[in-house]
């Protein structure tokens, strides 16, 4: 009841107020009346009631204090004060604001992404326990490097007890098909999956249905990616029953999958089902595939490898011999989540953590920063707080004061920082510059919004409570006496200020040295020699259709007619300098190799890269001929298979002897259906980056052999123009149509911006990083100002004495500067001790940094104190320029 | 246990007045505590109010604004059913608190 009687006065204490004030009035009315009765005078009458009241004022608050509810009224009044407080030093207020939003949107947007990629669970049914099986290579063990073959997959499908479902699903090989859409060629990349693949996954069809046992019979069935029937078909809204034809095959459309379902590999436009009649089961030691499973309830991952360890034992003895190498590759069982991670980028989960530590320690930053402000704030309003502490109002009023201005800082910091992670979040998804897993779309939720909110009370306590603790500890008489010097207790305010600072430079030490690590080995690693051209050269690739339309790619001869007629054609056109053809120019995975003569390489466990390449492919990517001669047009179908070699493979199979003349085979030495190819020269190395890591170069033993001996199906070409011309691309694409109605060119691209698309990830990293450096620069350019200012402030009068007794300027600007050297070398030092510890948990997202990075370590020591510099100049200015006289005449 | 303190013994003497006088304002309470206590007792009036407030508050007293016999307007406080029973209480605890310190002055 008195409570609500409480809470009801809150909303009219307008009224209250009216009533306490007339109820006092009469009071002291019949007080005064009472008074002349007895013989005063008017004035005395009037005096005396006053006299026993006190203070009205201060009474009437005790009486609305009585009456209101009064944490509640009194929040609503330091609410206020705090806002007037505020909005008499707008500049003050200005900078903590955005010092708080920078930090608090920038940790928002970032943990945004790590929220997507990492924490959320992926949009399928069970994702806890969705797992993917590969193969690991010995040397990168617990890494999924290989897919399966398919007879693997079908042995651990029909036998494994761990999985509630195991499904097959590849993009091992070339999926991209060339289908008819009303007799119109269109690429369609893709996917084949078994039956169960998308009720594993508990996702349905938007439109018509997904695999069936029924569609086993069919011989082509497709459900289609949303973004490929919109985009690439335009929506039709009957498209269940209708068929995209492949060749003389018709592929019939059973359904098409929501807008939101995305999964490995991203460019994917159908999937096509598993049948008994395909390759994957006519040849299933041929075919490769990744095998997705949904494990039982309580079965662990290692349990699962155990058991698919054991039951790829059985049947590797079946392998084909050319398949040998497959047996030291074992099986792995990955969470799907974090594997799909390591899919979008390798180092994408430690690269988000990282950022998002980076940023926490921008947060951290701007957290003593505003602290520092607050509490120099503290000082100047220090005589305030000893008036109103004087005038009885209660340490803890004073505390509850200061920290409801410090929330109402942190709140408007909030608010503007959640503006600026949502446009940091809009901004990323439009520019989209990395890769992320599918399913992971960025967005702000309410996760990010909880994790914003709790960032902002953090900061609030974090930056609010020891002004507010030291605010409400003033010594009233020291405060009130002295206008303070250093006897004051804000001495011991300032030395907690000034320890701020070196914090502060500290952390931003961390920061820039980090982000210069990052910066040079990202220009390290772009700017080191590939080996070969990489400026004006543009590859594409071509798919030959090597079924039913015509039967034209199917044998060698026809194939090698093509290209060479290709290559002809393709010089021929304007502005093209030289053209080569090859199998795709970085290969993904090597072949079985044996040396003649060397019986440790015969059992073709040793693998090495081949490329398939027209004589012209080492002139048009200018890689050097080190020995020996190139290939020529005389290297033909039936003359004496031949075979180039680069430097990297003569260092590890031919140490120190000529390998020029020797044969190799790429087979174990017993497979007669592979001929033995002898090396006639010897290439430059390549540099190729890895699958297993980002920021390395491998000089991996490669071996070229010629296309007309061997062309595959699938070609690229090379092109070395005269400039960054792609419309190039449209010239050739016409040539190919007029070559072959069905002929679809893939892609087209500068090889060096594909070089520098694989470069995404840590280009996005190490500027995202530069711009904390950046924004940390600027913080402690701030922090070190404003504590310098408020030095000079206290030091006015000493400064004032001693430019009485004869000191200069420049010694006093002089005592400034230094004073700042002193605590920007001591924020570097004990910042350098802790990026140490950062470099070592970076070393591995950095090419070619040694020795501890000296050379950063010195570049950001130097970046901050000249930073330090500029911001003491200021601050130094102006206490040279203090008025000895007037200084010491305002005490 | 009841309050042994000032606070206490100020509510006291204005329940007590009230529950002698009827309704009366605050200013009639400090001459009746003054004149019923042959002025050994004399109100701290800066105090009165806040006291009469919180006592309202907590629903001893209500409050209602009338005309004195001089005419002028001012806010009349009565006794409430829980005043009256706060009011006992208060007396009870307060003959306790007289006992005691009356013992304590006595020991020797």
């Amino acid at each position: 009841m008195s409570l609500f009687n409480r809470l009801a006065n809150l909303f009219r204490r307008d009224k209250l107020q009216r009533e306490i004030e007339a109820e006092l009035a009469a009071h002291l009315a019949m007080r005064s009346e009472d008074n002349r009765a007895a013989g005063m005078s008017l004035r005395e009458a009037q005096l005396d009631a006053r006299r026993r009241f006190g203070s009205l004022t201060a009474i009437g608050e005790r009486i609305v204090a009585a009456d209101a509810a009064l944490a509640l009224d009194r929040l609503g009044g330091d609410l206020r004060y705090a806002l007037r407080q505020l909005r008499k030093s707008p500049g003050f207020t200005v900078t903590v604001v955005l010092t708080l939003a920078l930090s608090i949107g920038a940790t928002a947007a970032i943990f945004s992404a790590v929220e997507a990629v990492l924490l959320r669970p992926l949009p399928f049914e069970n994702p806890d326990r969705l797992v993917v099986v590969w193969q690991s290579d010995p040397a990168h063990p617990g890494t999924g490097a290989f897919f399966n073959s398919y007879r693997e997959f079908e042995v651990w499908k029909e036998h494994s007890r761990s999985f509630e479902k195991l499904t097959a699903l590849t993009w091992a090989g070339k999926h991209a098909k060339t289908l008819f859409w009303h007799n119109k060629p269109i690429d369609v990349f893709t996917v084949p999956v078994s039956t169960d693949f998308f009720g594993m996954l508990g996702v349905t069809a938007q439109i018509g249905r997904t695999f069936a046992p029924s569609d086993l019979s069919n011989s082509c069935t497709l459900v289609l990616a949303y973004p490929f029937w919109q985009q690439k078909l335009g929506e039709p809204k009957d498209i269940v029953g209708q068929s995209l034809a492949y060749g003389n095959t018709q592929c019939q459309i059973i359904g098409v999958m929501p807008r939101s379902f995305a999964f490995y590999p991203m460019q994917t436009a159908a999937w096509s089902l598993i049948t008994p009649q395909s390759e994957f089961v006519e040849k299933p030691w041929g075919t490769m595939t990744g095998a997705f499973g949904l494990l039982k309830p309580g079965v662990t991952r290692q349990a699962a490898v155990a058991e698919l360890t054991a039951l790829e034992n059985t049947v590797l003895p079946e392998a084909p011999s050319e398949l040998r190498i497959m047996r030291n590759w074992k099986p792995v069982v990955l969470d799907l989540q974090s594997n799909f991670t390591w899919l979008a980028g390798r180092s994408l989960r430690q690269g988000l953590w990282l950022l998002l530590g980076a940023s926490g320690l921008i947060l951290l930053m701007s957290t003593v920063n505003v602290s520092g402000l607050l509490l120099g704030r503290g000082i100047e309003r220090e005589r305030e707080m000893a008036v109103r502490a004087a005038l009885g109002s209660g340490r803890r009023r004073l505390i509850a004061q200061a920290l409801t201005e410090s929330a109402l800082l942190a709140f408007f910091g909030t608010s503007a920082g959640l503006v600026l992670a949502w446009s940091l979040i809009r901004w990323f998804r439009a520019i989209n510059p990395i890769e992320l897993p599918p399913g992971s779309a960025v967005t702000l939720d309410w996760r990010v919004l909880a994790f914003t909110t709790a960032t902002g009370i953090f900061s609030a306590v974090a930056f609010g409570l020891y002004p507010a603790w030291r605010g409400s500890r003033i010594d009233l008489n020291s405060a009130l006496k002295s206008s303070g010097h250093a006897h004051s207790p804000a001495a011991s305010a300032q030395r907690v200020a000034k320890w701020m600072v070196v914090a502060q430079v500290a952390l931003s030490m961390v920061l820039v040295t980090g982000a210069s690590l990052f910066a040079e080995s990202l220009w390290k690693f772009m700017s080191t020699e590939l080996g070969y051209r990489t400026q004006h050269l543009f590859t594409a690739r071509l798919n030959l259709p090597s079924s039913p339309l015509s039967d034209r790619y199917t044998d060698q001869a026809s194939r090698e007619r093509f290209a060479s007629n290709l290559e002809a054609e393709l010089t021929a056109l304007p502005g093209i300098k030289s053209v080569a053809l090859g199998s795709d120019f970085i290969p993904m995975d090597g072949e079985g190799l044996s040396i003649e003569g060397d019986a440790a390489t015969s059992n073709g466990s040793d693998s090495a890269v081949a490329q398939y390449v027209s004589p012209r492919f080492f002139s048009t990517m200018q890689i050097p001929l080190l020995r020996g001669r190139v290939f020529d047009v005389g290297d033909r179908e039936h003359t004496q298979p031949v075979v180039i070699v680069n430097q990297a493979f003569v260092n590890k199979y031919f140490p120190g002897k000529d390998p020029i003349g020797r044969a190799i085979k790429l087979a174990p030495a017993g497979d007669s259906t592979k001929p033995w190819m002898s090396i006639i020269g010897i290439a430059g190395d390549v540099k190729t980056t890895t699958i297993f890591r980002d920021m390395v170069y491998e000089e991996s033993p490669s071996i070229y052999v010629p296309l007309a001996q061997s062309t595959p199906a699938s070609l690229a070409f090379m092109l070395a123009g005269e400039e960054n011309d792609l419309a190039l691309a449209s010239q050739i694409q016409q040539l190919l149509s007029h070559l072959d109605r069905s002929l679809l060119l893939s892609d087209i691209d500068g090889l060096h911006e594909e070089h520098i698309s694989d470069l995404r990830q840590p280009r996005f990293r190490t500027v995202l990083f530069a711009s904390f450096a950046g924004l940390a620069l600027v913080l402690a350019l701030v922090g070190l100002c404003g504590v310098l200012t408020q030095l000079i402030v206290r030091r006015r009068r000493e400064i004032g004495v001693r430019m009485a007794l004869g000191a200069n300027r420049e010694s006093i600007l002089s005592s400034v500067l230094r004073q700042a050297c002193v605590m920007t070398t001591a924020g570097v030092a004990i910042g350098a001790f802790c990026a140490v510890a950062e470099v070592r948990l970076i070393h591995s997202l950095l090419y070619e940094i040694r020795a501890w990075g000296v050379a950063e370590f010195a570049c950001a020591a130097a970046a901050l104190l000249i930073v330090a510099l500029a911001a003491a100049w200021f601050p130094a200015r102006r206490a040279a320029s203090i008025d000895p006289m007037e200084a010491l005449r305002s005490e | 246990m009841a309050r042994n303190d000032l606070q206490g013994s100020l509510d006291l003497l204005v329940l007590k007045s009230l529950a002698q006088m009827g309704e009366m304002h605050g200013y009639g309470i400090v001459l009746h505590i003054q004149r019923a206590s042959d002025s050994l007792l004399s109100v701290e009036e800066g105090s009165l109010y806040p006291a009469l407030h919180r006592m309202e508050q907590s629903g001893w007293i209500s409050s209602a604004w009338a005309l004195t016999e001089t005419r002028r307007k001012a806010k009349y406080y009565k006794l409430t059913t829980a005043g009256r029973k706060q009011l006992e209480d208060a007396e009870a605890s307060f003959e306790q608190l007289v006992k005691g310190v009356r013992a304590m002055l006595r020991y020797a």
